[in-house]
Protein backbone atom coordinates (compact mmCIF):
# COMPACT_ATOMS: atom_id res chain seq x y z
CA UNK A 1 0.00 0.00 0.00
CA UNK A 2 1.78 3.30 -0.82
CA UNK A 3 2.22 5.86 1.95
CA UNK A 4 -0.25 8.20 2.07
CA UNK A 5 0.77 11.72 1.60
CA UNK A 6 -0.64 13.32 4.51
CA UNK A 7 -0.24 11.32 7.94
CA UNK A 8 -1.14 12.07 11.59
CA UNK A 9 -0.55 10.00 14.42
CA UNK A 10 -1.51 10.20 18.05
CA UNK A 11 -1.80 14.35 17.37
CA UNK A 12 -2.35 15.68 21.07
CA UNK A 13 -2.45 19.42 21.91
CA UNK A 14 -2.78 20.75 25.35
CA UNK A 15 -3.72 24.71 26.20
CA UNK A 16 -2.12 24.59 30.19
CA UNK A 17 -4.55 21.67 31.65
CA UNK A 18 -7.10 21.80 29.16
CA UNK A 19 -6.57 18.88 26.67
CA UNK A 20 -8.10 20.24 23.10
CA UNK A 21 -6.51 17.29 21.20
CA UNK A 22 -6.56 13.80 22.28
CA UNK A 23 -4.16 11.34 20.36
CA UNK A 24 -5.94 11.95 16.68
CA UNK A 25 -4.71 10.23 13.97
CA UNK A 26 -5.90 10.48 10.36
CA UNK A 27 -4.25 9.80 7.04
CA UNK A 28 -5.01 11.17 3.27
CA UNK A 29 -3.53 9.84 0.07
CA UNK A 30 -3.72 12.01 -3.29
CA UNK A 31 -7.17 12.28 -4.40
CA UNK A 32 -8.29 12.20 -1.35
CA UNK A 33 -11.49 13.67 0.22
CA UNK A 34 -11.98 13.42 4.01
CA UNK A 35 -14.28 15.42 6.16
CA UNK A 36 -14.02 16.46 9.79
CA UNK A 37 -16.78 16.60 11.17
CA UNK A 38 -17.93 17.50 15.56
CA UNK A 39 -19.72 19.57 17.56
CA UNK A 40 -18.22 23.27 18.66
CA UNK A 41 -15.42 22.95 20.76
CA UNK A 42 -14.52 19.52 19.28
CA UNK A 43 -11.04 20.50 18.19
CA UNK A 44 -11.47 20.84 14.54
CA UNK A 45 -9.94 23.79 13.75
CA UNK A 46 -7.15 23.18 16.82
CA UNK A 47 -6.75 19.82 14.64
CA UNK A 48 -6.21 22.37 11.36
CA UNK A 49 -3.49 24.60 13.25
CA UNK A 50 -1.49 22.08 14.62
CA UNK A 51 -1.27 20.23 11.23
CA UNK A 52 -0.51 23.48 9.57
CA UNK A 53 2.22 24.61 12.14
CA UNK A 54 0.16 27.26 13.93
CA UNK A 55 0.51 25.82 16.93
CA UNK A 56 3.30 22.96 18.02
CA UNK A 57 2.06 19.75 18.87
CA UNK A 58 2.52 18.71 22.64
CA UNK A 59 3.14 15.36 21.42
CA UNK A 60 2.08 13.29 18.27
CA UNK A 61 3.84 13.51 14.64
CA UNK A 62 2.90 15.16 11.26
CA UNK A 63 4.49 13.82 8.10
CA UNK A 64 3.99 14.98 4.83
CA UNK A 65 4.79 12.42 1.57
CA UNK A 66 6.84 10.82 4.54
CA UNK A 67 8.67 14.00 5.53
CA UNK A 68 7.85 15.49 9.20
CA UNK A 69 6.48 18.55 9.18
CA UNK A 70 5.26 18.67 13.30
CA UNK A 71 6.78 21.23 14.96
CA UNK A 72 7.61 23.61 12.21
CA UNK A 73 7.09 27.13 11.54
CA UNK A 74 3.75 27.81 9.28
CA UNK A 75 5.96 28.69 6.51
CA UNK A 76 8.23 25.87 6.32
CA UNK A 77 4.81 23.57 6.16
CA UNK A 78 3.29 25.90 3.44
CA UNK A 79 6.56 25.39 1.40
CA UNK A 80 6.80 21.11 2.14
CA UNK A 81 3.18 21.34 -0.24
CA UNK A 82 0.46 21.97 2.47
CA UNK A 83 -1.43 24.80 3.15
CA UNK A 84 -5.32 25.82 4.81
CA UNK A 85 -7.88 28.26 4.93
CA UNK A 86 -9.10 29.90 7.64
CA UNK A 87 -12.66 29.80 9.18
CA UNK A 88 -12.67 33.59 9.53
CA UNK A 89 -10.95 34.83 6.06
CA UNK A 90 -8.81 38.05 6.90
CA UNK A 91 -7.14 38.39 3.68
CA UNK A 92 -4.31 41.24 3.74
CA UNK A 93 -6.85 43.57 3.82
CA UNK A 94 -4.31 46.53 2.64
CA UNK A 95 -2.94 44.33 -0.57
CA UNK A 96 -4.53 43.89 -3.74
CA UNK A 97 -6.16 40.60 -4.68
CA UNK A 98 -3.87 40.25 -7.19
CA UNK A 99 -0.62 40.86 -4.58
CA UNK A 100 -2.36 38.38 -2.03
CA UNK A 101 -2.05 35.87 -4.63
CA UNK A 102 1.53 37.04 -5.67
CA UNK A 103 2.80 37.10 -2.21
CA UNK A 104 1.33 33.90 -1.87
CA UNK A 105 3.12 32.06 -4.89
CA UNK A 106 6.41 33.97 -4.29
CA UNK A 107 6.67 33.53 -1.09
CA UNK A 108 5.73 29.80 -1.33
CA UNK A 109 8.63 29.43 -3.75
CA UNK A 110 6.46 27.42 -5.72
CA UNK A 111 5.84 28.48 -9.38
CA UNK A 112 2.16 29.89 -9.03
CA UNK A 113 -0.89 28.99 -11.04
CA UNK A 114 -1.74 31.82 -13.48
CA UNK A 115 -3.59 34.59 -11.09
CA UNK A 116 -6.40 34.47 -14.03
CA UNK A 117 -6.84 30.75 -13.47
CA UNK A 118 -6.96 31.02 -9.94
CA UNK A 119 -9.15 33.69 -9.60
CA UNK A 120 -11.42 32.39 -12.74
CA UNK A 121 -11.94 28.95 -10.43
CA UNK A 122 -12.72 30.78 -7.22
CA UNK A 123 -15.25 33.55 -9.34
CA UNK A 124 -12.82 36.34 -8.48
CA UNK A 125 -12.55 37.30 -12.06
CA UNK A 126 -12.07 40.77 -12.84
CA UNK A 127 -11.22 41.66 -9.14
CA UNK A 128 -7.82 41.42 -9.39
CA UNK A 129 -7.47 45.45 -8.84
CA UNK A 130 -9.81 45.44 -5.78
CA UNK A 131 -8.54 46.24 -2.56
CA UNK A 132 -8.97 42.44 -0.41
CA UNK A 133 -9.79 44.52 2.70
CA UNK A 134 -13.04 45.95 0.56
CA UNK A 135 -14.56 42.62 -0.28
CA UNK A 136 -17.89 41.13 0.72
CA UNK A 137 -17.35 37.85 3.26
CA UNK A 138 -18.22 35.80 0.80
CA UNK A 139 -15.63 36.94 -1.82
CA UNK A 140 -13.07 37.28 0.74
CA UNK A 141 -13.62 33.26 1.46
CA UNK A 142 -13.18 32.24 -2.14
CA UNK A 143 -9.94 34.86 -2.10
CA UNK A 144 -8.61 32.93 1.33
CA UNK A 145 -8.92 29.74 -1.09
CA UNK A 146 -7.45 31.26 -4.36
CA UNK A 147 -4.63 32.50 -2.03
CA UNK A 148 -3.86 29.23 -0.56
CA UNK A 149 -4.05 27.42 -3.70
CA UNK A 150 -1.38 29.57 -5.39
CA UNK A 151 1.03 28.43 -2.88
CA UNK A 152 0.72 25.07 -4.64
CA UNK A 153 -0.61 22.82 -1.83
CA UNK A 154 -0.64 19.11 -2.52
CA UNK A 155 -2.75 18.72 0.74
CA UNK A 156 -5.11 21.55 1.68
CA UNK A 157 -6.95 22.04 5.19
CA UNK A 158 -10.42 23.42 4.39
CA UNK A 159 -11.92 25.37 7.33
CA UNK A 160 -15.35 25.69 7.12
CA UNK A 161 -15.37 26.99 3.62
CA UNK A 162 -19.55 26.54 3.72
CA UNK A 163 -20.03 28.88 6.85
CA UNK A 164 -22.02 31.60 5.66
CA UNK A 165 -22.21 30.99 1.51
CA UNK A 166 -25.65 30.84 -0.39
CA UNK A 167 -26.56 28.18 -1.77
CA UNK A 168 -25.53 28.74 -4.73
CA UNK A 169 -21.99 29.63 -3.73
CA UNK A 170 -22.39 26.63 -1.45
CA UNK A 171 -23.08 24.08 -4.66
CA UNK A 172 -19.75 26.76 -6.44
CA UNK A 173 -17.36 25.96 -3.81
CA UNK A 174 -18.86 21.97 -3.61
CA UNK A 175 -17.71 21.96 -7.20
CA UNK A 176 -14.41 23.74 -6.60
CA UNK A 177 -13.06 21.24 -3.82
CA UNK A 178 -13.99 18.20 -5.88
CA UNK A 179 -12.21 19.00 -9.44
CA UNK A 180 -9.11 20.07 -6.87
CA UNK A 181 -9.08 16.24 -5.61
CA UNK A 182 -10.12 15.27 -9.41
CA UNK A 183 -6.42 16.78 -9.58
CA UNK A 184 -4.93 14.48 -7.32
CA UNK A 185 -5.15 17.28 -4.46
CA UNK A 186 -5.57 15.84 -0.55
CA UNK A 187 -8.88 17.84 0.88
CA UNK A 188 -9.64 17.57 4.71
CA UNK A 189 -12.39 19.15 5.01
CA UNK A 190 -13.61 20.93 8.19
CA UNK A 191 -17.41 21.74 7.74
CA UNK A 192 -20.86 21.93 9.96
CA UNK A 193 -22.82 21.98 6.69
CA UNK A 194 -23.64 18.39 5.81
CA UNK A 195 -25.65 18.83 3.01
CA UNK A 196 -22.30 20.20 2.03
CA UNK A 197 -20.03 17.71 3.14
CA UNK A 198 -21.88 15.71 1.69
CA UNK A 199 -21.39 16.83 -1.68
CA UNK A 200 -17.69 16.42 -1.52
CA UNK A 201 -16.81 13.49 0.06
CA UNK A 202 -18.44 10.62 1.66
CA UNK A 203 -15.68 9.72 4.05
CA UNK A 204 -15.75 11.51 7.68
CA UNK A 205 -13.33 11.40 10.71
CA UNK A 206 -16.15 12.62 14.13
CA UNK A 207 -14.06 14.45 16.97
CA UNK A 208 -15.51 15.38 20.20
CA UNK A 209 -13.99 16.75 23.09
CA UNK A 210 -10.19 16.34 21.35
CA UNK A 211 -10.79 12.85 20.63
CA UNK A 212 -11.39 10.90 17.29
CA UNK A 213 -14.96 8.93 17.97
CA UNK A 214 -15.65 7.84 14.31
CA UNK A 215 -13.55 7.07 10.87
CA UNK A 216 -15.89 5.56 8.34
CA UNK A 217 -18.87 6.47 5.57
CA UNK A 218 -20.93 9.28 6.18
CA UNK A 219 -24.21 7.29 6.17
CA UNK A 220 -22.75 5.22 8.88
CA UNK A 221 -21.68 8.20 10.91
CA UNK A 222 -25.41 9.70 11.04
CA UNK A 223 -26.01 5.57 12.23
CA UNK A 224 -23.62 5.28 15.12
CA UNK A 225 -24.62 5.38 18.41
CA UNK A 226 -22.03 7.59 19.96
CA UNK A 227 -22.03 10.08 17.19
CA UNK A 228 -25.69 10.59 17.55
CA UNK A 229 -25.11 10.90 20.99
CA UNK A 230 -22.50 13.76 20.85
CA UNK A 231 -24.51 15.95 18.21
CA UNK A 232 -28.09 14.87 19.55
CA UNK A 233 -27.42 14.56 22.90
CA UNK A 234 -29.22 11.03 23.12
CA UNK B 1 -0.17 85.88 5.57
CA UNK B 2 -0.09 84.54 8.88
CA UNK B 3 -2.23 81.84 7.63
CA UNK B 4 -0.13 81.31 4.73
CA UNK B 5 3.32 81.05 6.78
CA UNK B 6 1.30 79.05 9.26
CA UNK B 7 0.15 76.30 6.93
CA UNK B 8 3.28 76.15 5.25
CA UNK B 9 5.60 75.69 8.84
CA UNK B 10 2.40 73.13 9.25
CA UNK B 11 3.38 70.97 6.13
CA UNK B 12 7.22 71.13 7.00
CA UNK B 13 6.60 70.22 10.42
CA UNK B 14 4.21 67.57 9.05
CA UNK B 15 6.30 65.85 7.24
CA UNK B 16 9.16 65.84 9.96
CA UNK B 17 6.30 64.32 12.51
CA UNK B 18 6.06 61.67 10.37
CA UNK B 19 9.12 60.59 9.66
CA UNK B 20 9.10 60.78 13.61
CA UNK B 21 6.62 58.65 14.46
CA UNK B 22 6.91 56.12 11.47
CA UNK B 23 9.12 53.92 13.41
CA UNK B 24 6.82 53.41 15.68
CA UNK B 25 4.64 52.16 13.65
CA UNK B 26 6.22 49.80 12.61
CA UNK B 27 6.87 48.05 15.72
CA UNK B 28 3.42 48.56 16.57
CA UNK B 29 2.46 46.55 13.03
CA UNK B 30 4.84 43.67 13.92
CA UNK B 31 4.67 43.39 17.78
CA UNK B 32 1.12 45.05 18.61
CA UNK B 33 2.41 46.66 21.37
CA UNK B 34 3.72 50.82 21.74
CA UNK B 35 7.08 50.70 21.82
CA UNK B 36 7.36 53.25 24.69
CA UNK B 37 11.73 53.28 24.44
CA UNK B 38 11.16 55.08 20.89
CA UNK B 39 11.57 58.68 22.05
CA UNK B 40 14.60 57.48 24.13
CA UNK B 41 15.62 56.07 20.61
CA UNK B 42 15.20 58.95 18.83
CA UNK B 43 16.95 60.67 21.87
CA UNK B 44 19.76 58.41 20.99
CA UNK B 45 19.96 59.63 17.08
CA UNK B 46 19.86 63.26 18.60
CA UNK B 47 23.03 62.44 20.38
CA UNK B 48 24.40 60.97 17.49
CA UNK B 49 24.15 64.03 14.92
CA UNK B 50 25.88 65.88 18.07
CA UNK B 51 28.80 64.05 17.97
CA UNK B 52 29.08 63.29 14.37
CA UNK B 53 28.81 67.35 13.92
CA UNK B 54 31.02 68.22 17.09
CA UNK B 55 33.30 65.27 16.78
CA UNK B 56 33.68 63.98 13.53
CA UNK B 57 33.01 67.29 12.00
CA UNK B 58 30.52 65.67 9.26
CA UNK B 59 26.89 66.64 8.81
CA UNK B 60 24.53 65.96 11.56
CA UNK B 61 22.36 64.63 8.44
CA UNK B 62 24.68 61.46 8.00
CA UNK B 63 23.24 59.78 11.35
CA UNK B 64 20.11 59.12 9.23
CA UNK B 65 22.56 56.98 6.75
CA UNK B 66 25.17 55.99 10.02
CA UNK B 67 22.55 53.77 11.75
CA UNK B 68 20.73 52.10 9.35
CA UNK B 69 22.58 48.91 9.52
CA UNK B 70 23.64 48.94 13.17
CA UNK B 71 19.58 49.48 14.04
CA UNK B 72 18.52 46.84 12.13
CA UNK B 73 21.00 44.34 13.44
CA UNK B 74 20.62 45.46 16.90
CA UNK B 75 16.91 45.68 16.67
CA UNK B 76 16.53 42.45 14.31
CA UNK B 77 18.86 40.52 17.21
CA UNK B 78 16.81 42.16 20.08
CA UNK B 79 13.27 41.26 18.38
CA UNK B 80 14.28 37.68 17.83
CA UNK B 81 15.39 37.52 21.33
CA UNK B 82 12.73 38.76 23.11
CA UNK B 83 9.75 38.24 21.27
CA UNK B 84 9.46 34.52 21.64
CA UNK B 85 9.40 34.71 25.46
CA UNK B 86 7.10 37.56 25.20
CA UNK B 87 4.78 35.14 23.05
CA UNK B 88 5.04 32.48 25.91
CA UNK B 89 3.80 34.84 28.51
CA UNK B 90 1.01 34.55 30.09
CA UNK B 91 0.36 37.95 29.60
CA UNK B 92 2.21 38.93 26.28
CA UNK B 93 0.82 42.96 25.48
CA UNK B 94 1.65 43.63 29.36
CA UNK B 95 5.18 42.05 29.55
CA UNK B 96 5.83 44.07 26.50
CA UNK B 97 5.17 47.43 27.89
CA UNK B 98 7.23 46.61 31.24
CA UNK B 99 9.84 45.23 28.58
CA UNK B 100 10.19 48.27 26.75
CA UNK B 101 9.69 50.73 29.35
CA UNK B 102 12.47 49.35 31.22
CA UNK B 103 14.71 49.21 28.05
CA UNK B 104 13.62 53.33 28.01
CA UNK B 105 14.97 53.93 31.55
CA UNK B 106 17.78 51.86 30.73
CA UNK B 107 18.60 54.33 27.39
CA UNK B 108 18.06 57.60 29.67
CA UNK B 109 20.30 56.04 32.25
CA UNK B 110 22.68 55.98 30.16
CA UNK B 111 22.53 58.69 28.20
CA UNK B 112 22.34 60.53 31.43
CA UNK B 113 25.55 59.22 32.28
CA UNK B 114 27.64 59.59 28.89
CA UNK B 115 26.37 62.68 28.13
CA UNK B 116 25.27 64.45 31.50
CA UNK B 117 21.84 65.74 31.75
CA UNK B 118 22.61 69.25 30.32
CA UNK B 119 20.75 69.99 27.21
CA UNK B 120 22.82 69.61 24.37
CA UNK B 121 22.51 71.21 20.73
CA UNK B 122 24.07 71.50 17.25
CA UNK B 123 23.92 74.14 15.75
CA UNK B 124 21.29 75.47 13.24
CA UNK B 125 24.01 76.42 10.97
CA UNK B 126 25.40 73.24 10.32
CA UNK B 127 22.34 72.99 7.51
CA UNK B 128 22.78 76.34 6.39
CA UNK B 129 22.70 79.82 8.04
CA UNK B 130 20.01 82.08 5.47
CA UNK B 131 16.62 81.70 5.74
CA UNK B 132 14.47 80.07 2.64
CA UNK B 133 11.79 81.47 1.11
CA UNK B 134 8.58 80.27 0.14
CA UNK B 135 5.55 81.99 -1.49
CA UNK B 136 7.16 85.02 -0.55
CA UNK B 137 7.85 84.40 2.88
CA UNK B 138 11.18 83.50 4.94
CA UNK B 139 11.56 80.01 6.81
CA UNK B 140 14.10 78.90 9.19
CA UNK B 141 16.11 77.21 7.36
CA UNK B 142 16.30 74.13 9.51
CA UNK B 143 12.82 73.74 8.86
CA UNK B 144 13.23 73.22 5.23
CA UNK B 145 16.05 70.99 5.20
CA UNK B 146 14.91 69.00 7.84
CA UNK B 147 11.39 68.56 5.79
CA UNK B 148 13.79 67.88 2.38
CA UNK B 149 15.77 65.36 4.37
CA UNK B 150 12.28 63.28 5.68
CA UNK B 151 10.87 63.40 2.08
CA UNK B 152 12.91 60.85 0.07
CA UNK B 153 13.17 59.07 3.58
CA UNK B 154 9.45 58.84 3.97
CA UNK B 155 9.73 57.89 -0.12
CA UNK B 156 12.37 55.20 0.10
CA UNK B 157 10.60 52.99 2.71
CA UNK B 158 6.64 53.82 0.99
CA UNK B 159 8.87 52.56 -2.09
CA UNK B 160 10.56 49.36 -0.11
CA UNK B 161 6.86 48.65 1.34
CA UNK B 162 4.81 48.89 -1.75
CA UNK B 163 7.38 47.80 -4.75
CA UNK B 164 9.37 45.12 -3.26
CA UNK B 165 9.04 41.77 -2.46
CA UNK B 166 10.19 42.40 1.08
CA UNK B 167 7.72 45.24 1.56
CA UNK B 168 4.52 43.15 0.51
CA UNK B 169 5.62 40.61 2.93
CA UNK B 170 5.99 43.42 5.87
CA UNK B 171 2.72 44.48 5.01
CA UNK B 172 0.93 41.33 5.28
CA UNK B 173 2.43 40.38 8.31
CA UNK B 174 1.64 44.13 9.84
CA UNK B 175 -2.11 42.69 8.57
CA UNK B 176 -2.16 39.23 9.97
CA UNK B 177 0.66 37.46 10.92
CA UNK B 178 -1.28 33.67 10.64
CA UNK B 179 -2.80 34.69 7.34
CA UNK B 180 0.83 36.28 6.34
CA UNK B 181 2.14 32.78 7.47
CA UNK B 182 -0.31 30.93 5.44
CA UNK B 183 1.28 32.55 1.82
CA UNK B 184 5.00 31.20 2.86
CA UNK B 185 6.13 34.57 4.46
CA UNK B 186 8.85 33.73 7.22
CA UNK B 187 6.56 36.25 9.70
CA UNK B 188 9.22 35.83 12.01
CA UNK B 189 12.56 36.97 10.14
CA UNK B 190 10.47 39.56 7.90
CA UNK B 191 8.55 40.97 12.27
CA UNK B 192 12.46 40.69 13.10
CA UNK B 193 13.68 42.48 9.80
CA UNK B 194 10.65 45.25 10.63
CA UNK B 195 11.38 46.10 14.21
CA UNK B 196 15.21 46.59 12.92
CA UNK B 197 13.81 48.88 10.44
CA UNK B 198 11.52 50.46 13.19
CA UNK B 199 14.55 51.31 15.10
CA UNK B 200 16.49 52.91 12.55
CA UNK B 201 14.15 55.28 11.62
CA UNK B 202 13.62 55.85 15.10
CA UNK B 203 17.46 56.74 15.74
CA UNK B 204 17.42 58.82 12.16
CA UNK B 205 14.50 61.18 13.20
CA UNK B 206 16.36 62.06 16.06
CA UNK B 207 19.30 63.46 13.97
CA UNK B 208 16.38 65.97 13.09
CA UNK B 209 14.54 66.40 16.23
CA UNK B 210 17.62 67.99 17.89
CA UNK B 211 16.95 70.65 14.97
CA UNK B 212 13.36 70.79 15.28
CA UNK B 213 12.26 70.05 19.22
CA UNK B 214 15.64 72.73 20.20
CA UNK B 215 18.61 70.49 21.60
CA UNK B 216 18.35 66.94 23.28
CA UNK B 217 18.55 65.86 26.78
CA UNK B 218 18.25 62.49 27.92
CA UNK B 219 14.86 63.17 29.66
CA UNK B 220 13.01 64.08 26.37
CA UNK B 221 12.06 60.03 25.27
CA UNK B 222 8.80 60.26 27.36
CA UNK B 223 7.40 63.25 25.32
CA UNK B 224 8.65 62.45 21.89
CA UNK B 225 6.86 58.91 22.86
CA UNK B 226 3.78 60.20 23.20
CA UNK B 227 4.27 63.38 20.23
CA UNK B 228 4.57 59.83 18.02
CA UNK B 229 1.80 58.32 19.73
CA UNK B 230 -0.77 60.96 18.67
CA UNK B 231 0.58 60.89 15.03
CA UNK B 232 0.44 57.09 14.39
CA UNK B 233 -3.26 57.28 16.13
CA UNK B 234 -4.61 59.83 14.03
CA UNK B 235 -3.21 58.02 10.98
CA UNK B 236 -4.37 54.56 12.34
CA UNK B 237 -2.36 52.58 14.13
CA UNK B 238 -0.65 50.02 12.06
CA UNK B 239 -1.39 51.97 8.68
CA UNK B 240 2.38 53.61 7.62
CA UNK B 241 0.36 55.45 5.25
CA UNK B 242 -1.97 57.24 7.91
CA UNK B 243 1.66 57.71 9.72
CA UNK B 244 2.35 60.48 7.03
CA UNK B 245 -1.50 61.90 7.04
CA UNK B 246 -1.54 62.27 11.16
CA UNK B 247 1.94 63.84 10.57
CA UNK B 248 0.47 66.14 8.49
CA UNK B 249 -2.37 66.73 10.37
CA UNK B 250 -0.29 67.26 13.81
CA UNK B 251 1.92 69.76 12.30
CA UNK B 252 -0.76 71.72 10.77
CA UNK B 253 -3.00 71.85 13.82
CA UNK B 254 0.72 72.87 15.58
CA UNK B 255 1.73 75.26 13.59
CA UNK B 256 -2.00 76.90 13.09
CA UNK B 257 -2.62 77.14 17.11
CA UNK B 258 1.04 78.24 17.85
CA UNK B 259 0.10 80.90 15.61
CA UNK B 260 -3.91 81.96 16.21
CA UNK B 261 -3.85 80.64 19.72
CA UNK B 262 -0.04 79.92 21.44
CA UNK B 263 -0.64 79.45 24.62
CA UNK B 264 -2.57 76.25 23.51
CA UNK B 265 0.00 74.86 21.82
CA UNK B 266 1.36 72.33 23.70
CA UNK B 267 -2.20 70.43 24.39
CA UNK B 268 -2.51 69.95 20.61
CA UNK B 269 -0.80 66.39 20.32
CA UNK B 270 -3.29 65.32 23.48
CA UNK B 271 -6.43 67.14 22.05
CA UNK B 272 -6.04 65.30 18.75
CA UNK B 273 -5.22 62.20 20.28
CA UNK B 274 -8.47 62.25 22.32
CA UNK B 275 -10.59 63.43 19.45
CA UNK B 276 -9.37 60.95 17.01
CA UNK B 277 -9.90 57.91 19.85
CA UNK B 278 -13.77 59.21 20.30
CA UNK B 279 -14.51 59.94 17.30
CA UNK B 280 -12.31 57.97 14.66
CA UNK B 281 -10.54 54.95 16.37
CA UNK B 282 -9.08 53.47 13.76
CA UNK B 283 -7.57 56.19 12.41
CA UNK B 284 -8.08 59.43 9.93
CA UNK B 285 -7.44 57.43 7.60
CA UNK B 286 -9.82 54.47 8.19
CA UNK B 287 -11.89 54.23 5.28
CA UNK B 288 -9.69 54.98 3.09
CA UNK B 289 -6.81 52.72 1.03
CA UNK B 290 -4.38 52.04 3.44
CA UNK B 291 -0.69 50.30 2.84
CA UNK B 292 -0.69 48.10 5.66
Amino acid sequence: MAEPLLLVSDLTKNFGRFCALDGVGLDLGAGEVVGLVGPNGSGKTTLINVVSGLYPPTRGTVTLAGRPVHGGAPHTVVRSGMNRTFQIAKPLGGLTVEENLRLAGASAGHRPLPEGDLLQLVGLSGLQGRVAGSLNASQQKRLDLARALATGPRVLLVDELGAGLSPAELDQAAGILRQLAEAGMALLVVEHLMGFLAKVTRAVVVLNAGRQIFRGDLDQAVQDPEVVRVFLGG
Amino acid sequence: MLLEYAIVAGLLFGVFYAYLALGLNLIFGVLRIVNLAHGDLVMLGSYLAFELYYAWHWSPLLAIVVAVVPCILVGGALYLGVAPRLARAQDPEMMSLVLFFGISQVIEAIAAFGFTSNERSVSANALGSHPVGILGQAYPVTWVVVAAASVPVLLILFAYLGRTRLGRATRAVMASPDEAAAVGINVRMVSALTFGVGVALAVGAGSLAVFMLGGVTPTEGVSITILSFAVIVVGGLGNPLGTVVGGLVLGLAFQLTLTFLPNWASLVPYVLLLAVVLTRPTGVLSRARRLA
